[in-house]
């Protein structure tokens, strides 16, 4: 099975757990973009290279920086005076798969120059259109410890990110592996692909072909509902944020080989849901992250599951 | 748990009720009584077992800072399967209330709270408390005593450095960063600003290279927070450093703290200002568990807001209750309903029209008029009742709070307490279901102290209020009552008997019988007097109804009905007895009272008789005729009429025996010339007999004899007319009866009948007593009751002496040539009447040995309209249940149902056993789930994963399972079936762990 194949191949570069990978992979699976937001030192790059490496297609990192600006993005016109022409030289985006590494050291006019790409899958420059290849995913990491100089993404760029993973600590038999080894970051760059991106297109049609039933569909707008109603949360789930988190279920039952969802596909929801919601809370930082993925999990065992 | 203010009430209210019904013997009281022990015995239930399964966590926000609010969660888990209702949070000040947490769900209620001291601060006094169903008693979780964390108080700071404690300096870092410092070369990475790239060096290598330069300078601080070791000074320093601590580390700088207690290295970043915070709020007393003095306890003043509408209702249907108390002007009733209503309007738009010191001259001016004017005039129980209904218009006008809201249904109470004591009707009946039924709506959706809601009327309010007057229905049986005739004579006595203050208007013996005199009648259900036979034959087989023959009349004077006085001499045998002032006295014989035709040697029928002390008359009665009296006073006579009389009314209530040889009294064997005397005296009518000849030949027809003529007249009266209690048929005259209405009570039948006999020449006269019919199996006795009191026609025929008539129809017959309508409604007056009669009996009159009785009946034989009555109420029941229950369940199996195909009843049949076996699943768990949790608890069972798993594809896929797959899910299915225990008794040990 593809898929499989490619979680095995991403998992001998990156040590950690299956689940990781899996919702790496479903994001992609999904037409989904990826944030990986952790303390530094946890393998996030590696896991966004290990990704892209694994299929045969065009990879890009971006460092953020912030002075990065959005033509350094998005491409630029160019004046030819040799024929007095304009010509458009395409910036970096134009990449199936981007890494955009620290996302949040960068100027929001530059992070807001993603919303287009993220949303649309095309880019806008001087008035032109210009559509980006397809598959079209990015990755982009955060450290959430260190906040000084950064500028934290805003709720509509949050909402765009299908998936916000956290990867965690290795347990110490994953630590003993990760250090005894060889260089985990040079293995990572040498990985060889294992699908075309042809697979990849039509693997995203089938996880779009996932039969959801209507107890499902309740169920998730029962889950949506609920973060709307909670009173320690301030701003609750949208509709894209529900019709994302049916996407991802799709995704992650296809990963499984199965063309149906179950009831603990849509359990994804913590990674999926956990970044859309505001919650009245004053702590900030990593706190703030845990505090608003218990509140998802706590929501989990309120919603009565369909059986 | 304990009992609430509003409880206490409800407590002096039932023992108040106690008291009332004790002393009164009434039953509505009683009644009432009972249903208040109820509905306490209810709420004292629910609340013992209420908040049983509920257990409540703190769930701490990450960072609390000290003397800043936040809100403190409480994670409320109901680990029972029944839903737990209406309970609160509540820190002793505030409350979060929850209206319903289901089986095994969870809910978070959170309250305000602010740690006035830095470090760990103690939280005591927290608690879940219910006052479910009714608000009467509170039971109450105290939580366990915890500890929160609060970080020093943290305040804005500018740039400067205001603090001595704090010290900077600056190093060079060898980081990357903007400097002037060189710090390192490196390859351009593509993407990265163009304008990194180092062209210079790019010029000379060919490749872009970036050139790098160290970050210019580090800020270093240093904060101290050492010194004098407690006290103001001591926490206003740790407050700056914790201030200074947060700016610096914003700032992006390293920040070291140095205390007495240690010293926390450079660091930055969040985390390590998250360290220093805690350090720093640990420090000193920080450590100790602090017991913050509580703010001082703020009652939230009285709210003037709109009162709900349920108080109104009840005093609504209070007020009602008072229209059956008769002897309460209803104007005052009807006076009082449209302030009510008034009330409820200026109540909704926020008017008080009426200023509260014009009130209070008012009700001053009143309590005058009811000390000097009221009592004297309405008697106490009349002014009492005005009184409480003054206290109502003056509650209902006044502005509301919680407060008034329920001093109004307490009046209501009141109110309706008083007519309890006073009313009889079977409306009463209704009002009493409509009044607990608005009392108990109010009070069950009224949590209290909490915002008035809606009430929402589950199935569980439903049952509740069911099992609380099935508990009061238990209560009235159970509870004693002083009904002995000692006991009824000491309360006569006493003035409290309401059968004597009332005695005028209800329907009973007397000796007075005139016709259009009585008006409206009631049914007294007190007891008169129990009738047995010493005969163990009879008592086993008793007849079905028993005629007791108290008096006769022989003159009528088209209104009333008189014995004339007569003298004449008995001749019985051995000597004559000549009568003085028209009676002659029966012979007394050793205990005793013989008359003039009792031969001992002849058998007699004996009865005994016990007559209590209601009956204000001195007439002896007796089963046919009188033939020997033993056991009672000293003396009897007899007179012209045939009735026997003791010397003087038995006021105390008396006991004899009665020996009885003839069915109608056969005196007149032992009177000479008696022919004589009977045309003289028991043919007179009123008027002449012309009015009434052309009648009475129409009602005797064709019969020629005397005897047939009388059993035809009889015939016509049972046949066509109807028997009536209402107002206007006991106003009415003769005539109205005989030509126009064709109805009315026994005294017009007996009357009607005897005149008509005598146009027709055949002697008659008017008798009266009792007609029993309810025979006590357990007492072996016949309960007479007032309302057995009844009238019938003794004629004379040649030949066969005194015959009894009974022209009166039975209750339930039919009235004559009935049209459809007429016959509808007349047979719901009837079914009306019946249930009437019952209620008379069956409650008002109900007493110890009717309950001896009942519990006989019920104990030995289950009658069978007894046991059709039971299939009926639990038929009714269960289809109340049935109607409540089944939308949810149906609604739940249509969730669970859907394109399962074969293999979701298997699945579900699993589940079932599972759950029977002690798996329970949480609502929120996937099927996955619950597989995973049951392999954990016993690996015997993995087989429902891949059941799960099927059942899964089957319920989601949209496709139904193959047949081998099912045949995969059957033996699944089996194998889990053979790793459960062998299914036990329902007693089975259900673990109400979850999993």
């Amino acid at each position: 099975m593809p898929i499989a194949r490619w979680i095995e191949n991403i998992r001998t570069a990156f040590i950690g757990g299956e689940d990781t990978v899996r919702l790496a992979v479903t994001a992609l699976l999904a037409r989904g973009h990826l944030l990986i937001e952790d303390v530094p030192g946890i393998g996030k790059t590696l896991l966004g290279v290990a990704l892209a490496r694994s299929i045969d297609s065009s990879f890009r990192r971006i460092q953020f920086t912030n002075d990065l600006l959005p033509s350094d993005l998005l491409g630029f016109t160019l004046f030819n005076p040799r024929d007095n022409s304009f010509s458009f030289k395409s910036g970096p985006l134009f990449n199936n798969i981007i890494l955009a590494d620290e996302i949040n050291r960068t100027t929001p006019k530059t992070q807001s120059a993603l919303l287009e790409a993220m949303n649309d899958g095309r880019v806008t420059v001087d008035g032109a259109t210009y559509p980006l290849p397809e598959p079209f995913m990015i990755i982009a990491t955060q450290n959430p410890v260190e906040y000084h100089g950064t500028y934290p993404l805003p709720e509509a760029q949050l909402d765009r990110f299908l998936v916000r993973l956290k990867i965690g600590y290795p347990n110490p038999a994953q630590e003993k592996e990760i250090i005894s080894g060889g260089d985990l970051y040079l293995r990572a760059g040498r990985l060889g692909p294992v699908l075309t991106i042809a697979d990849v297109l039509s693997l995203q049609a089938e996880a779009e072909a996932v039969r959801v039933d209507g107890a499902i569909l309740d169920y998730i707008i029962a889950l949506a509902a609920e973060t709307r109603r909670l009173p320690r949360i301030k701003l609750g789930v949208s509709p894209r944020g529900a019709l994302l988190l049916r996407r991802a279920a799709q995704a992650w039952a296809l990963t499984f080989g199965r063309d149906y969802v179950v009831p603990d596909d849509v359990k994804l929801a913590v990674p999926v849901l956990a970044h859309r919601i505001v919650i009245d809370s004053a702590s900030y930082g990593l706190l703030r992250i845990h505090e608003s993925d218990a509140l998802v999990e706590e929501l989990l065992r309120k919603i009565a599951a369909p059986l | 748990m304990r009992l609430t203010r509003f409880g206490f009430w409800v407590v002096l209210a039932a023992l108040f009720s106690l008291f009332g019904a004790a002393t009164s013997g009434s039953n509505l009281l009683t009644l009432v009584n009972g249903m208040l022990l109820a509905v306490l015995l209810v709420s004292a239930f629910s609340a013992w077992h209420g908040l049983g399964g509920l257990r409540a966590d703190f769930v701490f926000p990450g960072q609390v800072f000290q003397a800043t609010g936040f809100s403190l969660g409480v994670a409320v888990r109901n680990t029972r399967r029944r839903p737990a209702r209406q309970f609160a949070l509540t820190d002793g000040r505030a409350r979060a209330a929850c209206a319903r947490l289901d089986g095994g769900t969870t809910v978070e209620l959170a309250l305000p709270v602010a740690f006035p001291l830095r470090g760990r601060n103690a939280l005591r006094g927290w608690a879940l408390e219910s006052s479910h169903p009714f608000g009467l008693f509170r039971s109450t979780i105290p939580l366990p005593g915890v500890f929160g964390l609060a970080f020093p108080r943290l305040d804005e700071m500018d740039g400067r450095l205001p603090f001595p404690a704090v010290r900077e300096e600056t190093v060079a870092l060898p980081r990357r960063g903007v400097g002037d410092e060189f710090y390192g070369l490196r390859d351009y990475v593509e993407g990265e600003d163009s304008r990194l790239i180092h062209w210079k060096l790019t010029a000379k290598t060919g490749t872009p290279i970036v050139k790098e330069y160290a970050q210019q300078l580090g800020h270093r601080i240093t904060i101290e927070a050492c010194g004098a070791p407690g006290g103001p000074e001591t926490e206003r320093r740790i407050a700056e450093a914790a201030s200074a601590a947060r700016y610096h580390i914003d700032s992006g700088a390293e920040v070291r703290l140095v205390t007495d207690e240690g010293t926390l290295d450079y660091g930055r970043g969040l985390l390590h200002l998250e360290a220093i915070l805690t350090n720093l709020a640990l420090l000193g007393e920080g450590k100790n568990d602090r017991d913050p003095a509580p703010p001082p306890n703020r009652e939230p003043g009285p709210v003037s807001r709109a009162a709900p509408a349920a108080p109104y209702l009840c005093a609504g249907i209070a007020l009602a209750s008072l229209l059956l108390v008769e002897d309460l002007n209803p104007v005052l009733v009807l006076l009082a309903a449209p302030l009510l209503l008034l009330a409820r309007i200026f109540d909704r738009k926020r008017i008080h029209p009426v200023p509260k010191p014009a009130l209070d001259t008012l009700t001053g001016l009143y309590l005058l008029f009811f000390l000097f004017f009221d009592i004297r005039r309405s008697g106490i129980q009349g002014a009492v009742t005005h009184l409480v209904l003054y206290i109502l218009a003056t509650l209902v006008l006044l502005p509301k709070t919680d407060r008034q809201t329920r001093q109004i249904f307490l009046t209501s109470f009141l109110i309706f307490y008083i007519a309890s004591g006073q009313a009889v009707s079977l409306w009463y009946f209704g009002l009493f279901l409509a009044f607990f039924l608005a009392a108990g709506t109010w009070l069950n959706g009224r949590l209290d102290g909490g915002p008035v809601r809606k009430p929402a009327w589950t199935a569980a309010s439903a049952g509740l209020v069911l099992v609380s007057f099935g508990l009061a229905g238990a209560s009235f049986i159970v509870m004693p009552r002083l009904s002995s005739p000692r006991m009824q004579r000491f309360l006569a006595a006493a003035g409290l008997s309401r059968f004597q203050a009332n005695a005028r208007s209800f329907s009973g013996l007397t000796e007075r019988v005139e016709l259009g005199y009585m008006g409206p009648l009631r049914k007294n259900s007190a007891r008169a007097m129990q009738v047995g036979f010493p005969d163990s034959a009879v008592q086993a087989a008793p007849p079905p109804f028993v005629r007791i023959r108290g008096g006769a009349f022989d003159a009528f004077d088209g209104k009333r009905w008189r014995k004339t006085r007569s003298d004449f001499v008995y001749d019985s045998g051995d000597r004559k007895i000549a009568t003085r002032h028209a009676q002659a006295w029966m012979r007394r014989d050793a205990g005793t009272l013989a008359s003039p035709v009792y031969d001992p040697a002849k058998p007699s029928a004996a009865s005994d008789f016990v007559i209590f002390p209601l009956l204000n008359t001195a007439l002896v009665f007796g089963l046919g005729e009188i033939s020997a009296i033993e056991g009672g006073p000293s003396g009897a006579v007899i007179d012209f009429t045939d009735t026997v009389s003791f010397p003087s009314a038995y006021l105390e209530g008396v006991r004899y025996r009665v020996l009885s040889q003839a069915e109608t009294p056969t005196y007149y064997l032992r009177i000479e010339a008696y022919e004589g005397i009977l045309k003289e005296k028991y043919l007179g009518i009123p008027g002449g007999a012309e009015k009434y000849a052309p009648l009475a030949r129409e009602f005797a027809g064709a019969a020629d004899d005397p005897i047939s003529r009388a059993r035809a007249i009889e015939a016509r009266f049972r046949g066509g007319f109807a028997y009536s209690l209402s107002a206007a048929a006991g106003r009415q005259t003769l005539d109205d009866f005989l030509f126009r209405n064709r109805a009315g009570n026994c005294e017009f039948f007996a009357t009607a009948m005897c005149l008509l006999l005598r146009a027709l020449d055949i002697p008659s006269r008017l008798v009266i007593g009792f007609l029993g019919e309810e025979w006590n199996a357990y007492g072996r006795f016949f309960d007479i009751r007032q309302s057995d009191a009844h009238a019938w026609v003794e004629a004379f025929i040649v030949g066969r002496g005194w015959v009894t008539f009974d022209p009166t129809p039975s209750l339930l017959g039919q009235a004559r040539n009935p049209g459809l309508l007429a016959r509808v409604w007349g047979s719901i007056d009837q079914a009306f009447q019946a249930l009437q009669y019952r209620w008379y009996r069956d409650v008002v009159g109900f007493d110890t040995d009717t309950r001896q009785n009942l519990l006989y009946n019920l104990k030995l034989e289950l009658s069978p309209l007894l046991l059709k009555i039971l299939i009926g109420l639990a038929a009714a029941a269960g289809t109340f249940a049935a109607l409540i229950l089944l939308p949810r369940r149906r609604r739940r199996s249509a969730r669970r149902g859907g394109a399962g195909g074969g293999g979701d009843a298997l699945y579900q049949a699993v589940l079932e056993r599972l759950a029977r076996a002690g798996y329970l699943r949480e609502p929120w768990q996937t099927g996955i789930e619950y597989a995973e949790g049951v392999r954990g608890r016993n690996p015997a069972l993995a087989p429902l994963s891949d059941l799960t798993a099927l059942h899964n594809q089957a319920r989601f896929s949209g496709r139904p399972l193959t047949g081998p797959e099912r045949a995969d899910g059957e033996r699944l299915a089996g194998r889990i079936r053979d790793a459960l225990p062998r299914r036990r008794k329902r007693s089975c040990r259900i673990s109400k762990k979850p999993l």
